[in-house]
Formats: C-alpha cells, sequence, structure tokens
C-alpha cells in the first residue's frame, strides 16, 4: 500500500480487531473477577455486569476510530457521544512501535504506538498492512535528531 | 583525548536528605502511644542510626557518581559501584539550562545545575550539584554565550515591591484581627454558651482566634515569598545571542538562565491585577520540560520594544471579547463553589458567631477574587491566529495568561462533552515538546477548526 493510497481512506478498526480489543478488555475482568467473588456472589455478579458494561463501551467506541493521514499531519477521530479529535505534526512523529501477538496476528491487525514530543498515541488493531503503510509514511517524516 | 572525572558538590547529599526527611518520623509513631519520656530517648536514638545510616549511604553515592566534559560539549555522568552506568547528555540537544544558587549554596560555593534536554519530559531533566567554577565552565562550554546583547530592565524591582507593600499590609491588618480575637476573654463566652455542650463552647471560645490567627500566618507566609520574589529581581538583567536568550539575577539567591531560542515552546505574558495597576507586565518562556515556565523579564508599558528585540515573533493574542453564548459556565466553578460555601458561612456566623464574621469574610473576599477570575476567564478566553503564529489566551486565578506558540511541533487534542458538542464548542489542548500541555476551555469548533487547519497548512514552518 503507498502512502498515496493510505491517505485516500481512513484507518479503521475491522471487526476483527475491535473482538481482539474486546477479548482484552475481558481478559482483565476474568483476573479480577475471582476477588469480587471472594467478597460474595452478589458483589461477583453486580462486578461481572460491570465489567460486561465497561467491555460494550469500549468496543462501541471503538466502532468510532478512525485515523486519517495527512499531508503534514496524522489526525485521530474517536468517539460519537464524547468526540476527541486529536492532531499530530507528522514532522513531530520521533518513534514508531509495532504490536503483534498471535491473536492480532489471527485477526490480521496490529496495534501502532506513535511517539511524539508532546504526546503518545495509540492506534489500536488496524489492518496489518495499513499499518505498515503508516509507520513507513511516519518514519520517512521523523526527524534526525 | 581522555576526560577528567570530577565528583559531585557535597550539597547534593542534601537531595537524598531531604527524601529521606519522612524516615525520621517513623520511630516517633511509637512516642505516640506510650507518651513517656523513655519511648522519646528511644525514638531519638533510633533517629539518629537512621541519620548515620543516610549519611553513610550519602556519602557512598557521592563517592560513585562523577561526571565528565568533552571537549565537543558532551556532558557524561558515571555511577562506578557494583556495576557501570554511564549517561551521556550533549550540549546541542539540550532545551534550556538553569543555574540557581541559593544563598546557603552560595555559603558554601555550590551550584544547582538542571538540564532540559530538547523534547524529554521534566522527568527526563538532569539536575546536577556542583562548584561554582564547574557549573559555569559545564554551562558555557554545553551552551556557550557568543557576544550577548545585555538589557537591564526596570520593571520587576517596582512590581515586586508594589507587591510586597500590599501584602505588608495586609498581612498587617490580619495580625491586628488576630490580636483582636485573642484580647476577647472567655468571661463573655461563657454565659452565652453555658448551656450547650463543652466541646461546642470551646469551639466557638478558640475558631474564631486559631482561625485570625491561621491568616495572618498564611499572610506571613506568602510575605516571605515576596520578598524571596523580590531580592530575586535584584541586579537583573536579560541578554540574547543570535540563537539564545536568558537572564540573571538576585542578591541574596543567585539564578542564571540559558533558553535556545528554536527551542522556546511558548512565551507568556502574564496579566494580574497588580500589574495592570502597575503597567509591568512579567514575560515567561517554556522550552523543554521546563515546568513552572521560566521568568525571562519584566517590561513596562511604553517599552515594547525591548521585548519586540528579545522575542521579535511574539504577537499578543487579539484584544477581543470572546463570544460567550452558550459557553460552559465551568469557567466559575474553582472559585464559586467556595465563595458561596464562605459567603453561607460568614451569612450563619452574623447570627451564631458574630465574632468569627470578620475572619470569614477573608476567605470570601478571596474567593471573590477567584470568581471574578472566572468571570475574566468566561470573557476572555480563547485562541486566535495573528500573523502565521498561534496565540491563545488563558485564565488561572486572577492570572489572565497571553500565550504566542513558536515550537513547530505541537500537537492538538479537542475533547468534546455532549452538551459542548451541542453547541458546537470544545475544549482545546496544546501538548508541547515536554509533555507540556495547555488547555483553553470552551473554544468555539470553528477556532478550533482553523487551528487544525494551521498545522496542516502546507506553507508553516
Amino acid at each position: 500500500m503507498t502512502e498515496g493510497e493510505l491517505r485516500r481512506t481512513a484507518l479503521v478498526i475491522p471487526p476483527k480487531g475491535r473482538a481482539v480489543l474486546s477479548i482484552w478488555a475481558a481478559a482483565v475482568g476474568l483476573f479480577l473477577a475471582p476477588f469480587a467473588f471472594w467478597q460474595g456472589i452478589a458483589a461477583g455478579v453486580v462486578f461481572c455486569l460491570l465489567w460486561a458494561g465497561l467491555v460494550a463501551l469500549l468496543r462501541a467506541r471503538a466502532c468510532s476510530y478512525a485515523a486519517v493521514l495527512g499531508a503534514k499531519t496524522l489526525t485521530i477521530y474517536v468517539g460519537i457521544v464524547f468526540p476527541v479529535r486529536r492532531v499530530v505534526p507528522r514532522r513531530a512523529v520521533t518513534g514508531i512501535q509495532q504490536l503483534r501477538s498471535p491473536l492480532l496476528r489471527l485477526a490480521g491487525v496490529t496495534v501502532l504506538v506513535i511517539s511524539a514530543p508532546g504526546a503518545r498515541v495509540l492506534v489500536p488493531a488496524v489492518p496489518a498492512a495499513q499499518a505498515a503503510a503508516l509507520a513507513y509514511a511516519l518514519a520517512e517524516d521523523a526527524p534526525c535528531r | 583525548m581522555p576526560m577528567t572525572e570530577k565528583q559531585l558538590h557535597p550539597f547534593a547529599a542534601l537531595q537524598i536528605f531531604r527524601k529521606t526527611l519522612v524516615l525520621y518520623l517513623v520511630p516517633l509513631v511509637n512516642v505516640l502511644f506510650e507518651r513517656n519520656w523513655e519511648a522519646l530517648r528511644a525514638a531519638l536514638r533510633q533517629d539518629i542510626v537512621l541519620f548515620l545510616l543516610v549519611c553513610g549511604v550519602s556519602w557512598v553515592i557521592l563517592r560513585a557518581s562523577s561526571w565528565s566534559l568533552d571537549e565537543n560539549g558532551t556532558l557524561c555522568l558515571h555511577w562506578k559501584l557494583l556495576f557501570r552506568f554511564d549517561r551521556t547528555v550533549r550540549g546541542a540537544s539540550l532545551a534550556a539550562l538553569t543555574i540557581e544558587r541559593p544563598f546557603y549554596f552560595r555559603l558554601a560555593g555550590a551550584s544547582r545545575v538542571t538540564l532540559y534536554p530538547m523534547g524529554e519530559p521534566k522527568k527526563r531533566t538532569l539536575t546536577l550539584c556542583l562548584t561554582k567554577g564547574d557549573a559555569a565552565q559545564l554551562a558555557d562550554q554545553l551552551l556557550p554565550v557568543e557576544a550577548p546583547s545585555l538589557h537591564r530592565p526596570k520593571g520587576g524591582e517596582r512590581a515586586a515591591l508594589g507587591l510586597l507593600g500590599a501584602n505588608g499590609l495586609s498581612t498587617l491588618a490580619l495580625f491586628l484581627l488576630a490580636i483582636r480575637q485573642s484580647r476577647q476573654g472567655p468571661d463573655r463566652y461563657e454565659l452565652a454558651f453555658a448551656q450547650i455542650n463543652f466541646l461546642a463552647g470551646l469551639a466557638a471560645r478558640w475558631l474564631p482566634t486559631g482561625a485570625a490567627w491561621l491568616l495572618a500566618f498564611a499572610g506571613f507566609l506568602l510575605g516571605l515569598s515576596l520578598i524571596r520574589s523580590f531580592v530575586q529581581t535584584v541586579h537583573y538583567e536579560v541578554w540574547h545571542t543570535a540563537d539564545q536568550i536568558g537572564s540573571s539575577g538576585g542578591w541574596l539567591d543567585r539564578f542564571e538562565i540559558r533558553v535556545k531560542t528554536a527551542e522556546i515552546s511558548y512565551a507568556d505574558v502574564r496579566l494580574s491585577p497588580f500589574a495592570r495597576l502597575l503597567r509591568r507586565w512579567p514575560v515567561f518562556v517554556t522550552a523543554g520540560g521546563c515546568s513552572p515556565e521560566l521568568p525571562l523579564f519584566v517590561y513596562r508599558s511604553g517599552e515594547e520594544a525591548l521585548f519586540r528585540e528579545l522575542l521579535p515573533e511574539f504577537r499578543m493574542p487579539p484584544d477581543l471579547l470572546a463570544r460567550t453564548e452558550q459557553r460552559s459556565l465551568i469557567f466559575f466553578a474553582p472559585a464559586g463553589i467556595p465563595f458561596a460555601l464562605c459567603a453561607l458561612l460568614t451569612l450563619i456566623s452574623v447570627y451564631t458567631l458574630p465574632s468569627l464574621t470578620v475572619t470569614l469574610l477573608f476567605p470570601t473576599v478571596f474567593f471573590a477574587a477567584g470568581l471574578a477570575g472566572g468571570m475574566m476567564g468566561y470573557r476572555r478566553e480563547g485562541v486566535w491566529l495573528r500573523d502565521g503564529q498561534l496565540t491563545l489566551r488563558r485564565q488561572r486565578g486572577i492570572y489572565l495568561h497571553s500565550i504566542c506558540v513558536f515550537h513547530p511541533d505541537l500537537c492538538l487534542t479537542a475533547n468534546q462533552s455532549p452538551w459542548a458538542a451541542n453547541v458546537d464548542r470544545t475544549n482545546l489542548t496544546f501538548a508541547f515538546p515536554g509533555r507540556v500541555k495547555l488547555t483553553v476551555r470552551s473554544v468555539p469548533w470553528r477556532d478550533a477548526q482553523k487551528c487544525f487547519e494551521f498545522l496542516e497548512n502546507p506553507l508553516r514552518r
């Protein structure tokens, strides 16, 4: 995928990527649940319901995620009820980390962590080809310091 | 060429002593339960042992740490005990440097040097305690000052003196109030509170006096900090070279600041009621992870030429009132809530405890001033583009910050609540290198959109 193609589209989290994010969030809940059930059955049930709600919210928020590469900036849009728009200048990017776990590889997605002097941006579970192209495009702009 | 390794100044151990102060309180906890001289003696013995232990650890740290500087302006910090650890800092990668010499440091011939690397957050800044000569040599090698243009602005001393005078008067008033409260004898309360319980009686007797003395003490502490500010403005000078800007001064406590012009994230002209009254405007800058901002100079109205010479790219935000239709009322919350509480307490005290009313009026007036500051923010806070520069105005307490953004590596975040989205407003957060963040609240979405477009502008440097 070329930079031109990347700039004509937006990076969104595909259904499989959203499933991986939900599994990660649910795994944390599963780890914590025994401690809640230790306090009592009712506390455990309430905890599980609350955690399920949080996972559903995370999944819903992942649906609205989009990363758009512009000529000079990378813009992240996330959220509908509480919308957030984040802009990082491409020339400010100092580092890109790509994460691929077995589960992410199975889903064909990659997690990108983009570092800039003022901020750190997470691009979660986007298609691997697009993530690689984005990392390449941003690495070309990264200043040599 | 081999580099000569030098030791840190023994005052570097002060930092270790300061961090371990709380350790000495641990043995004293037992005294609270035992409440006898034997327990106190045992606790003091344990404290002495702890102190000796900390002294030993400090000595080992001082012996194991050293620093060296090569001719290319590269500083290397060494740790040589059990394992070897070296940290290298290049002078070219520094955004700013400060040298502080508090009075007690000067007595011991020590200087505290703080290095701010480019783009690194505050926790990655490097603080060294060196001898005076070593500190000057290090600063000259890392950020050499070549052919500086010197200026001695006079605005700061008058402003600091004005503040000091005002504080002196207010503290005197608070002391008089506290003495008056203390003189009121207990007999006048005995009759009134004979029928209520002991605790309420005690509170009624001592609360007004205690609160008055507490206020007087707070005013006194503020006065001390203002005296410190004043002695810092004596012998003050500001200079600039082709690629640096800096200031130095101080009478008892000396300081020096050197900032690379290209690494300045933003400059901030801070307006306070006193600054308006005296028509003297303090200018602060930040570079790298400097937080809070570094005070650069104070200029008088009519001396803008000096300001333009030192910071030629600075643009003041336009002197406009912000659009307030459907603006969030969050500006009034921080001071408004305590103001309402204090005003309510003052009203209640008029009927129940009249001797406390005057004392309560002070925090009420204080929060009323904060509320006035909130009103100023509500009407003035905003973001504008001027001559290709991003400018913003934000309110904190009674201060109005007029800021001009210099650094091109700026990240922007717009956060909207459902209510803000409904009225097309947003909170706009500017993230600068060094993770320094500034938030402008409840700006119109179209103004935020202009900022996003500005970042995407291909003609921007």
